[in-house]
């Protein structure tokens, strides 16, 4: 009798705490497994830095586990598993150009003493590039950066680069959260031709990708090129 | 005796049923048991639930709020806008022609307008339901602008412009009832993000209830002016490709003698806009993958898009300047000259003006991207070459470069001064005379114009962490 009696407490004690794992909506399990094995794991990182990389994986649904700054091997995974789809060495460590590309400088990196202003203009125009094209060609990304500009020249549409890109609805990668990633070198030469002039696109305003486009209002556009995955229209 | 095996037997019984008893008192405990563990799951995963979902809860109304609260303030920012823009506009139609005060309206309303069109873009709306309104602020603050303009180099209103800016008026007065009207809605608890998220074919609730405005009652006025998102800009003519039309097959042959030690050419279709193209995909000796585009028209190298190499440099900036001035030149621009370049990491970018009588033609600039890892033309952009180029008769006009100089304030110190035309405003060309100058820690250019001396421009070099910016 004691003994069911035990094992009764025992039971309830063991959901008990899976329970208050549920309200903080974490994962108990996850979190056992992401402290034991701690000890094993290349402290690269700070428990800071931890938490921003398993904040920034789970945002973009890298990774599933808790955000406790500790680098287990749900993180490990999660990083191997960022860095496959982004094309980086897939090492599962969090280096300087995973770091880039996660959007983070890690406390070791030395900061750039320029005295020179920061591009900001070029900087916001390469990340929406990068999230919006990164997986076309050369000239399909420039021609990304191209409508942005053209529309800040356009009358129908706000007047900074800004205020074009983060107009609402206008941009998916932007409603989702991967204008926050980090772009590549690629992304940024081509916001960088865009900003000096260039233009596959004479004029566009818009694209959309035929295969996912939802709205049927896009498809009463004129056409003026199709360049990869995306169709360009006045 | 025999009652003795009866006794234990009955006994031996009882102690078995005694057994049973207890496996079944047993059993129950065990049920009874398991019951109340399940229970307990039970309540307990309830609450758990009840308090994730709570917490989970309570912080999507943080956030819904927040936001809500952002989108409110920009509406009745751009109620303000629009108020502040009818009364200027009512006050600027009013007033004699000509005054100070008039155009002191039309500056103010200009930047009434140009807040409303910021407030708009800011709200949840899709872009196809607000784009007319957009356009409409944005063209009343160009509008007013030039108008403004023109008064304050002593001209006055004409009838025709009196009358346009009355059409202007009526459609401001109608965007602004709408726009109460709507506040008044707001006043009984409306959430725009709430709205907004109601999703409704290609619009949602929000950009529906505000865009009927735009099929009903609002007549868009049309305002016919060269300035700042004018139709007439927007809609500018190519005037420099005015030849025939040239087949796919005969772009080939010319790209084909271009690049003449091609890996590979692979025809990529048309491009339909400002200018017609047919456009390749060529892998250069280099192994480069470039995006040509030919134009349609003449059959010029119109656009060139490559991303160029990373690694060690193999040319230096000299040879690269040649290999620019080369590639221009084959392309038609004779007389070139380099007026501007930016080394970006492994790429540098040239910007080629042809001269014509001495004087540098500014809107006729060709860009060519030169890649120091590989000594290849990895981008070129001819459009506004194309766009402007067009047989000028230019005078030098009456100002020496000295006296251009003399102008400079005396705190700069002149580096070197030339003549150039110099794409003004909005399509307008006008030669100067362009002094280089340093001072104030930075490389200015002014610009004065060479038939009366009239500063028309300034431009000064910024530093940026990815190179220099003309501005």
């Amino acid at each position: 009798m004691k003994k069911t009696l035990l094992s009764i407490v025992s039971f309830i004690f063991v959901f008990a705490f899976m329970f208050v794992g549920v309200t903080s909506l974490v994962n108990l399990n996850d979190r056992t497994l992401d402290r034991q094995v701690d000890l094993s794991a290349d402290a690269a990182t700070t428990t800071a830095e931890n938490r921003t990389i398993q904040t920034k994986l789970k945002r973009w649904g890298y990774y599933t586990g808790n955000v406790d700054g500790i680098y287990g091997p749900l993180t490990r995974e999660a990083v191997r598993y960022f860095q496959r789809k982004n094309g980086l060495s897939v090492d599962g460590i969090v280096g300087p150009q995973t770091a880039a590309a996660l959007g983070m400088t890690l406390s070791s990196g030395s900061s750039s003493s320029s005295s020179s202003i920061s591009s900001s203009d070029l900087n916001l125009l390469a990340r929406c590039v990068y999230a919006e094209a990164r997986g076309e060609s050369y000239v399909g990304q420039v021609a990304i950066a191209a409508v942005v500009l053209n529309r800040v020249e356009s009358p129908s549409f706000p007047n900074t680069i800004a205020g074009v890109i983060y107009q609402p609805y206008a941009f998916t990668a932007v409603n989702d959260g991967q204008i926050n990633l980090t772009p590549n070198s690629t992304a940024y030469k081509a916001a960088q031709d865009a900003l000096n002039g260039w233009d596959p696109t004479y004029g566009a305003i818009y694209y959309y990708n035929p295969a996912t486009a939802t709205s049927s209002w896009i498809w009463s556009r004129q056409t003026t090129v199709t360049i990869g995955n995306h169709v360009f229209a006045v | 005796m025999k009652n003795d095996i009866l006794d234990t037997r009955s006994s031996s019984l009882a102690s078995h049923r005694e057994e049973n008893n207890t496996k079944i008192v047993k059993k129950k405990n065990r049920a009874i048991t398991a019951l109340s563990i399940t229970t307990g799951i039970l309540a307990l995963s309830t609450t758990g639930l009840a308090i994730g979902f709570a917490i989970a809860d309570d912080k999507a109304m943080q956030y819904h709020d927040s936001l809500e609260n952002v989108y409110q303030s920009n509406f009745y920012s751009l109620i303000d806008s629009v108020n502040n823009l009818e009364n200027k506009l009512s006050k600027t139609i009013s007033a004699s022609s000509g005054s100070s005060y008039q155009r002191k309206m039309l500056l103010e309303a200009s930047q009434n307008a140009s807040e409303a069109e910021i407030s708009i873009a800011s709200l949840p709306m899709s872009q196809n339901d607000i784009q007319d309104t957009v356009k409409m602020v944005n063209q009343i603050s160009g509008y007013t602008t030039i108008l403004a303009d023109n008064l304050a180099n002593g001209g006055s209103l004409s009838e025709d412009e009196i009358s346009t800016l009355t059409t202007v008026h009526e459609s401001v007065v109608d965007l602004q009832n709408q726009l109460n009207e709507f506040a008044r809605k707001m006043n009984n608890g409306y959430s725009i993000l709430d709205a907004s998220l109601d999703i409704n074919a290609d619009s949602n609730e929000f950009s529906l209830s505000l865009a009927s405005l735009k099929n009903n009652d609002i007549e868009y006025p049309t305002m016919i002016y060269d300035g700042p998102f004018s139709d007439s800009v927007v809609n500018s003519k190519v005037k420099g490709l005015n030849g025939e039309k040239i087949s796919e097959q005969q772009a080939r042959e010319k790209l084909d003698a271009i690049y003449k030690d091609a890996v590979k050419i692979e025809y990529q279709g048309e491009t339909n806009g400002k200018f017609s193209t047919f456009n390749y995909r060529v892998t250069n000796s280099s192994e480069e993958e470039l995006y040509v585009q030919m134009s349609m028209i003449e059959g010029h190298v119109l656009t060139i898009s490559g991303a160029g190499e990373d690694g060690q440099s193999t040319i230096d900036f000299d040879s690269a300047k040649n290999i620019a001035l080369e590639f221009a030149k084959d392309n038609g621009v004779e007389n070139g000259e380099v007026v501007w370049s930016d080394t970006i990491k492994e790429d540098v970018y040239f910007n080629i003006a042809p001269k014509e009588n001495g004087i540098i033609l500014y809107p006729d600039l060709v860009k060519v991207k030169v890649n120091l890892v590989s000594g290849s033309v990895v981008g070129y952009d001819a459009t506004s070459y194309f766009t402007n180029h067009t047989d000028r008769s230019l005078s030098k006009g009456s100002i020496s470069l000295n006296e251009a100089e003399a102008k400079v304030p005396s705190r700069f110190a002149i580096l070197q001064s030339r003549l150039v035309l110099s794409p003004l405003d909005y399509n307008r060309e006008v030669v100067c005379v362009e002094v280089e100058a340093q001072g104030e820690g930075s490389t200015y250019y002014f610009y004065y114009n060479a038939s009366d001396g009239t500063l028309e421009n300034v431009l000064k070099i910024i530093q940026t962490d990815d190179g220099n910016l003309l501005m």
